[in-house]
């Protein structure tokens, strides 16, 4: 009998901790975070934080290194840095507005088109004092970003269809 | 005739002896049997929900934080605001 719920306490023990294995790599080690958030890493004013596969939509998943400053003096020397310039307030009025562009994956100061490898998807907040930086990879995964409540809406209408039939 | 009546009772013990010694030997068996249908029946459960435990492992889709490892709460804010920005794009 003993030997019966050891063996079955043994089996259970096993599932567990694969499932805490899974759990506990949910850090990335410094080396595997984007170039982005190791150059602004422990810097004074910002907080810097970087996802590994964040989920945009149902079929796309993205890493996104997001910098946010503290003060208004950190966030002006990010704007430098983004080489971003601030919007006149006609453009924006009362509205919280999200500029997007396309940066350069080594050097986000360079502005550029879209060229599938080199570019990364970077908005500017002004409102939360923020910088997303997107790393997608290929023209699909902008797609999907910039149109990613278009594609929420076709899959809400398609689960609606799959239900239907 | 006290012999033959002594002579039968011996027989009949041993007789009752045989008997309960073969009831003894068929639940012994059926305890076996039973058991071994136990150990099986947990072992099967222990099995599955281990193979459960490793596919949710396996299968649940999870973002990974880098390596300043923000805490729980930190973690929702920082992907509520990264979808709040998409939306206001």
């Amino acid at each position: 009998m003993i030997r019966r719920w050891t063996i079955a306490l043994a089996i259970v023990v096993i599932g567990l901790m694969s499932l805490s294995l899974t759990c506990k790599s949910e850090i990335v080690p410094y080396e595997e975070c984007s170039t982005i958030y190791q150059r602004y890493f422990g810097r004074e004013g910002l907080q810097v934080a970087f996802i590994r596969s964040l989920p945009i939509d149902d079929s796309v998943a993205l890493d996104v290194t997001q910098i946010m400053a503290t003060d208004s003096t950190a966030w002006q020397k990010l704007n430098e840095d983004f080489g971003i310039r601030p919007l006149p307030e006609r453009h924006t009025g009362s509205k919280s507005v999200v500029a997007m562009i396309l940066t350069n994956k080594e050097h986000p100061e360079k502005h550029m088109g879209f060229v599938p490898g080199e570019t990364d998807l970077t908005l500017v907040s002004s409102e939360m004092l923020c910088i997303t930086v997107f790393h997608v990879k290929t023209n699909n995964d902008k797609k999907h970003l910039l149109h990613r409540e278009v594609y929420k809406i076709k899959n809400r209408s398609k689960k609606a269809w799959l239900c239907i039939v | 005739m006290y012999k033959d009546r002594t002579a039968v009772n011996e027989v009949l013990l041993l007789h009752r002896i045989d008997m309960e010694l073969q009831m003894r030997d068929e639940l012994r068996r059926n305890y076996k049997q039973m058991s071994r249908r136990l150990d099986m029946k947990v072992v099967g459960v222990a099995v599955v929900v281990a193979i459960l435990c490793v596919a949710v492992a396996l299968t649940v889709p999870r973002s990974k934080f880098g390596t300043d490892g923000p805490s729980k709460g930190h973690k929702t804010v920082i992907v509520e605001r990264t979808y709040k920005m998409l939306e206001q794009i």
